[in-house]
């Protein structure tokens, strides 16, 4: 029973930092329909430009500005370089998911050449490791960083589930050109996610870095892992892709802890075509709500 | 259009072949028993691995000014002469190809890390071009054909040997091992398994996870519910320090000892106090007059002394090289073969890194010069990795 306890807690902690990232990436695709792969940069220029600012000023509230002001920044770059042209352009989806992944390697080596190849780090919000909760260990920089990213998921569904502006946006998500007919401004609402996209992830980044460092290639694996939680959960659902975030981090405990860490792994990955066959909108889309 | 490009790839692959036939016959004709000895200096200066490459960079300098204010090698100095292989196996290839052909370099010192040595020792190799390995550890760096190749740092499996020996003269038994599945990770298993089995020790459980993961604990809760008394973590210093962190976190006070994966400024950072008391290896011995010595000549040059550990190993490398080129002499020392002979009979050639006393010794059959007394355990204290 203690062995459960602590697996649930530092999976529910674990799954709520890929649920943030899932979360960056269905808020781009409900309002675009677009699969956003540099999503995993926003996580990685938050934690370097926070590292960076914190290790030149020891000033710990501008380096957390100047990592949302990057991230928001990094974000308006793949809007504007990649996705405005190429919607205008009437492109297809798939040519516009390429081209986020190919600005993704950019960003990358640009990093590597702005910040360095050096693993960078944060001290944490509040010093002292770890807290007992239900006689379980849970690091305090974890339970930081649902303390400030939960609060700012409810506002965030607040807009979306009650106010005008946030029904355009879902109507967005349920169909482009109708809302567009409808006198729905699709382009701003498309960069709009965009944005709030990047602050997310840059946020995440932020509040990762004391716990895990940040790197300039740290990018692709939360990309990865942010992607396969939002399909489980339900792309075109903020909500329900933050839903699969915790389900992934649960089931990576799980298996390390009762079956063996050597299929961790393969069980995220699995989770990707099981959730496919059997869900293609994904586990926690209200059926309601999908498409015939 | 076609038969263009048709010539120019042509004229391309001739150029190719022509361009080492002249490299030989130059560089015979242009040694004049003055001009200064030319020595390449490869390895990741720029990209992930830098703090490594660039530590051994700046030993090699050391030793280098160090021998030419002595006069080198009877009046002829050393020149260093750089390539930035940013850690990728293509470019040390290319830069192996660059150093030996058209800088004419007489030896090669280098590369840091496994993939990119494998890489540049097949080029070295086939030009008969003298490398000495000063970091590398991975035992398949010397796995092909070696004649020209030589290595000065202590091997993962000697690395291990004194780890798992360390483990058991603590009186710890029950050693469980955690890794990543990085090439670096799985690297180690093997070698750990098969260590502790040979000592007699018991390998209760193994547990693994991906570069980065969020959190280790589960891990950490296996190994405890095996009854593991002490972890081997083969890890890199972020993951290490975190699992130091979930271990502390539990309440679960192990042991836990790592290879050099762990001498990197992160594990400090990130762990801070719950990473105090953790043991690693390293090559680098403070407490030992030589590395006293060269802690101070670091600092007064570079102003630094960050990955020590790693810098010493390019000093000691290069010092090896030079004092084979001084025992060829002036007239010879840019002939490539007579410095690889010299190399290899370097006998009992006294390293700054290791144990005290510890040696580099060469010979016909074997080109791993340095022996288990190269490997130092470190413990992380307040003031950073020192020795017990």
């Amino acid at each position: 029973m203690e062995t459960f306890i602590q697996l649930t807690l530092v999976g529910l902690t674990t799954g709520t930092i890929y649920g943030i990232v899932a979360l960056g990436f269905s808020i781009i695709y409900a309002s675009s329909s677009i699969l956003n792969f540099a999503q995993g940069d926003f996580v990685m220029v938050g934690g370097m430009t926070g590292a960076l600012i914190y290790g030149t000023t020891q000033n710990y509230l501008l380096a957390a500005l100047g990592a949302l002001v990057a991230g928001v920044a990094i974000a308006g770059v793949v809007y504007f370089a990649a996705v405005k042209p190429l919607l205008a352009r009437r492109a297809s989806a798939i040519v516009i998911v390429m081209a986020t992944l190919a600005l993704a390697i950019v960003i990358e080596a640009v990093a590597q050449h702005l910040f360095g190849p050096s693993i960078r780090h944060l001290p944490p919000i509040v010093s002292g490791g770890s807290v007992q909760i239900l006689g379980a260990a849970v690091g305090i920089q974890n339970l930081m960083v649902l303390a400030i990213t939960i609060p700012l998921v409810v506002v965030l569904w607040l807009y979306l589930y009650r106010t005008r502006s946030g029904l355009d946006v879902r109507a967005v998500g349920v169909d482009r050109g109708a809302a567009e007919l409808l006198g729905v401004r699709t382009r701003r609402i498309t960069m709009g996610g965009f944005l709030v996209s990047g602050l997310l992830g840059a946020l995440a980044g932020f509040l990762l870095t004391p716990i895990l460092g940040a790197t300039p290639t740290m990018g692709l694996s939360y990309s990865v892992t942010g992607f396969i939680a939002a399909v489980v959960g339900g792309i075109a659902n903020p909500f329900a892709a933050l839903a699969g975030g915790v389900v992934v981090g649960l089931l990576e405990v799980y298996v390390s802890g009762y079956i063996s860490s050597s299929f961790t792994e393969v069980a995220v990955f699995l989770m990707l075509p099981i959730a496919l066959l059997l869900r293609p909108d994904g586990f926690f889309v209200p059926k309601v709500a999908r498409k015939r | 259009m076609r038969t263009s490009t048709k010539k120019v790839v042509l004229a391309a692959a001739l150029a190719g072949l022509l361009l080492p036939l002249g490299a030989c016959s130059a560089q015979s004709s242009a040694d004049d028993g003055t001009s200064p000895i030319k020595v390449g200096v490869i390895g990741d200066f720029s990209a992930g691995s830098a703090d490594m490459g660039v530590a051994m960079r700046q030993g090699v300098e050391m030793a280098a000014d160090e021998f030419n204010a002595d006069g080198g090698v009877d009046g002829r100095e050393v020149e260093l002469v750089f390539y930035d292989d940013e850690g990728d196996a293509q470019k040390a290839t290319t830069g192996a190809q660059h150093l030996a052909d058209r800088e004419k370099v007489t030896a090669v010192l280098g590369n840091p890390n496994t993939g990119t040595a494998i890489a540049t020792v097949k080029v070295t190799q086939a030009r008969g071009v003298p490398q000495i390995v000063p970091i590398a550890q991975s035992p398949e760096v010397m796995e092909g054909d070696t004649e020209y190749t030589f290595r000065t740092s202590a091997t993962n499996p000697m690395d291990i040997a004194v780890l798992v020996e360390y483990a058991k003269s603590q009186g710890w038994e029950k050693i469980g091992l955690l890794h990543d599945t990085s090439a670096y990770g799985l690297s180690g298993v093997d070698l750990i398994e098969s260590q502790v089995a040979e000592s007699g020790l018991d390998l209760v459980a193994t547990e693994r996870y991906e570069v980065g993961a969020v959190d280790l604990t589960p891990q950490a809760l296996k190994l405890k519910n095996a009854g593991a008394d002490a972890v081997v973590m083969w890890s890199l210093g972020a993951d290490g320090a975190r699992f130091a962190l979930n271990t502390d976190g539990m309440g679960w006070d192990v042991p836990l000892l790592g290879g050099r994966g762990l001498l990197f400024n992160i594990f400090g950072e990130l762990a801070g106090a719950a990473g105090e008391g953790t043991y690693a290896t390293g090559g680098f011995d403070i407490t030992k007059p030589e590395g006293a010595a060269f802690a101070e000549m670091m600092q007064d040059t570079f102003s630094t002394t960050d990955s020590i550990d790693f810098a010493v190993l390019g000093y000691d490398a290069a010092s090896v090289l030079f004092d084979a080129m001084t025992r060829v002499g002036a007239d010879g020392a840019t002939d490539r073969d007579k410095v690889r002979d010299a190399i290899e009979e370097t006998t009992d050639f006294p390293t700054v890194h290791g144990q005290e006393g510890a040696s580099i010794s060469f010979g016909p059959d074997d080109h791993e010069g340095a022996s288990e007394s190269a490997v130092v355990v470190v413990t992380y204290g307040p003031d950073g990795w020192s020795t017990n």
